[in-house]
C-alpha cells in the first residue's frame, strides 16, 4: 500500500474511531446537540442518534480492515459530505448551535472553521474513493488484456 | 508537471489542512468553558459538559 493511501486511511480511520466513541460515551449531549441542526426534523434527534454514531463506529473500523476499505471509503465520503451540508445550513439558519463534536475535549459551537474541516476532510475521503476507482479500471483493463 | 504528480500534491496539501484543522478545532475553548460552567454550575477549564454533569 502507498504510503500517502495508508496515513490518510488511518487518519480517517481514527477521526471517526474517535468522533463515535466521543459520543457514545456523551450520549445524551450528542442528542440533544443533534436536535438542534436545522435540517434534522424535530424530535428526530433520538431516532438519528444510534444509526448515525453506528455508521462512523463501522467506517472507522472497515477504513483499516482491507476488504472492507472501498466501500468505507465510499461511505465515509457520504457521511462527511452530509456533516458538511448540515453544518453549512446551520451556520445560514441557526448560527451558533452546538457543533455535536469533540465532547470530551471541548464543547463546540459549529463554527465556519468546523465546516473547512469538513470540506478538507471530504477531499481527503474523494481522493480516496479516485484513486481507487482508478486502481479498479487499471486491474479491468489488465484482466481484458 | 503530470496529472498524477498534481494529484498526489493535493492530497497531501488536504491531509495537512485535515491535521491543522482537527488539531486547532480539538483545542478547548476558553468562552464555551466558562459558558458551560455557569451553565453547570462548575468551575475549572472545561470541568463540565452537556447536559450538565459535574466531573468526578
Amino acid at each position: 500500500m502507498k504510503p500517502l493511501r495508508a496515513i490518510t486511511l488511518g487518519f480517517l480511520a481514527l477521526l471517526f474511531l474517535y468522533a463515535g466513541l466521543d459520543k457514545a460515551f456523551h450520549y445524551g449531549g450528542f442528542v440533544k446537540a443533534l436536535d438542534g441542526y436545522v435540517l434534522v426534523p424535530h424530535g428526530a434527534g433520538p431516532h438519528l442518534a444510534l444509526p448515525l454514531l453506528a455508521c462512523e463506529l463501522l467506517v472507522g473500523v472497515g477504513l483499516l480492515v482491507r476488504p472492507w476499505q472501498p466501500a468505507a471509503v465510499r461511505v465515509a465520503t457520504v457521511l462527511l459530505a452530509l456533516f458538511t451540508v448540515a453544518l453549512a445550513v446551520n451556520q445560514r439558519y441557526a448560527p451558533g448551535a452546538e457543533c455535536g463534536c469533540w465532547f470530551t475535549l471541548t464543547v463546540s459551537r459549529a463554527t465556519t472553521s468546523h465546516i473547512a474541516q469538513d470540506l478538507v476532510l471530504l477531499a481527503l475521503a474523494v481522493g480516496l474513493w479516485v484513486e481507487e476507482r482508478k486502481a479498479t479500471s487499471t486491474t479491468d483493463i489488465v484482466r481484458r488484456s | 508537471m503530470n496529472g498524477k504528480t498534481i494529484f498526489t500534491a493535493l492530497r497531501l496539501l488536504f491531509l495537512a489542512g485535515a491535521i491543522l484543522f482537527t488539531s486547532l478545532g480539538m483545542m478547548p475553548k476558553k468562552s464555551h468553558a466558562i459558558r458551560c460552567n455557569a451553565d453547570c454550575g462548575t468551575q475549572g477549564p472545561i470541568a463540565c459538559n452537556y447536559p450538565c454533569r459535574r466531573p468526578e
